[in-house]
């Protein structure tokens, strides 16, 4: 038993260029992107400028948090960083941020390397840290451009990816609120299914990883950009998901009626209406928010946490299920109570 | 045609959206018009719900033809009458 501890506060920012519908009907054809829309519920996505790291989206979000909600920068002992996409190999990009931010000299700071599950990864690392007595302010961030690993003509994630970043201040809470516990998991045997495989340490970049092939559906891509494999992916998660629900939900000796809010990482529509179906949860109990924004990776469960905290939908004492999937393959669900000293959301 | 048969047409005409689609064993996701990555995860959500059974993710993606889903339904105790 150590420290009981939650989300104190939460926000995100978003890549600064719009990558419209139309944009795309012209590059993929009206009738691809109709089909794209219907299946992934994705209309515009917003993506990061050339030369924008998932580190400055980030810093965005951290500033935004921090500044609307009067945070004393000194009082945060630790900040972590998820990301697929650091600034360097080394050094991490966390030491980076703990700089931009301003944070003490005797706060720690390290990166997470996951994909789309990153989120309740570092919560829970988070959560852990405090319950230990480690440390007593974490401050949580997430940051990707993903779409700067797709290539432009990869009709199948073009269409899905935006970029976005995200901070979470995590402290104490009151002995029976924030995280009541963790589910995590994850198949290796997937890893191919989701994967840039060409760009790091086991096959560098190379002419030949630089290669265009053009797939059978009409894909283009090298060995250094991001791949996807949706029927596998999107078999992966409806899968997992429910299996993960019901897992942690046993674990805390709670039912499914006892949830106040459903939050799903933000795939796709058809995936998330699919997963409410099946999990047979009522329309009001969830929230999405993927429409204007597209899949931005491990940022989509902070931001649709933080539109639905906006929306009214999170409020002191209700119970909040959040599940994480992706690369990997990889998965992550958690329960909390959400705490009577949260600040409340900052304005958009 | 068997009732396995009639099943697994109606099953694509209804995920592909062609009601005069004739199925053949042979036939794969690469002739089928409209048979591409995201009418294939309908396609393996409507086979697990029509059959009662459960296919693995690498299943979902080594499926590419009809004979392909006869044979892993044929696998989890589902066969042609």
């Amino acid at each position: 038993m150590g420290y009981s501890s939650g989300i104190l506060a939460a926000d995100y920012s978003l890549g600064s260029e719009l990558v419209s519908y139309e944009e795309l009907e012209q590059r993929f054809g009206a009738e691809a992107m109709k089909k794209v829309y219907s299946g992934s519920g994705i209309r515009n996505r917003r993506v990061a400028a050339k030369g924008v790291c998932g580190s400055d989206l980030a810093f965005e979000a951290a500033e935004r948090l921090l500044d609307s909600r009067k945070v004393d920068r000194s009082s945060i002992d630790l900040v972590i960083h998820c990301t697929q996409s650091p600034d360097y190999f080394v050094p991490s990009t966390a030491c980076l941020l703990h700089e931009r931010l301003g944070l003490k000299k005797t706060c720690g700071a390290f990166d997470i390397n996951l994909s789309c599950s990153q989120y309740v990864y570092g919560l829970s690392v988070a959560h852990s840290m405090i319950a230990s007595g480690i440390a007593s302010t974490v401050l949580l961030l997430t940051g990707d451009t993903v779409s700067h690993s797709v290539h432009p003509c990869d009709r199948a994630l073009v269409p899905l990816m935006g970029d976005g970043g995200s901070a979470t201040l995590l402290g104490r809470t009151g002995e029976h609120e924030g995280f009541l516990g963790f589910e995590l998991g994850t198949d290796g045997s997937g890893q191919d299914y989701l994967k840039i495989p060409a760009g790091g340490y086991r096959n560098p970049a190379s002419q030949e990883t630089s290669l265009e092939v053009t797939d059978a559906d009409g894909n283009t891509r090298s060995r250094q950009n991001l791949y996807m494999n949706g029927a596998a992916v999107f078999h992966f998660a409806i899968s997992v998901v429910p299996k993960t629900v019901n897992r942690i939900l046993q674990k805390l000796g709670l039912r499914q009626e006892d949830i106040d809010l459903f939050l799903f990482h933000q795939a796709n529509q058809y995936m998330l209406d699919y997963l409410v179906k099946k999990l047979r949860i009522a329309p009001e109990k969830t929230h999405f928010h993927l429409e204007n924004t597209g899949n931005t990776s491990g940022s989509t469960l902070p931001i649709v946490l933080t539109e639905a905290c906006r929306a009214g939908k999170v409020k002191p004492g209700a119970l909040i299920l959040m599940i994480v999937f992706g690369a990997g393959l990889s998965w992550a669900a958690t329960v909390m109570r959400w705490p009577e000293n949260a600040m409340s959301a900052a304005s958009q | 045609m068997s009732e396995l048969n009639e099943r697994l047409q109606s099953i694509f005409r209804d995920i592909l959206e062609d009601q005069d689609l004739t199925i053949c064993d042979s036939a794969t996701s690469d002739e089928v018009p409209g048979w591409d990555s995201f009418a294939q995860v309908k396609l393996i959500i409507a086979m697990e719900e029509s059959f009662g059974v459960t296919f693995t993710m690498h299943e979902a993606v080594e499926i590419k033809s009809v004979a392909g889903f006869k044979n892993a339904l044929a696998a989890k105790g589902v066969t042609a009458k």
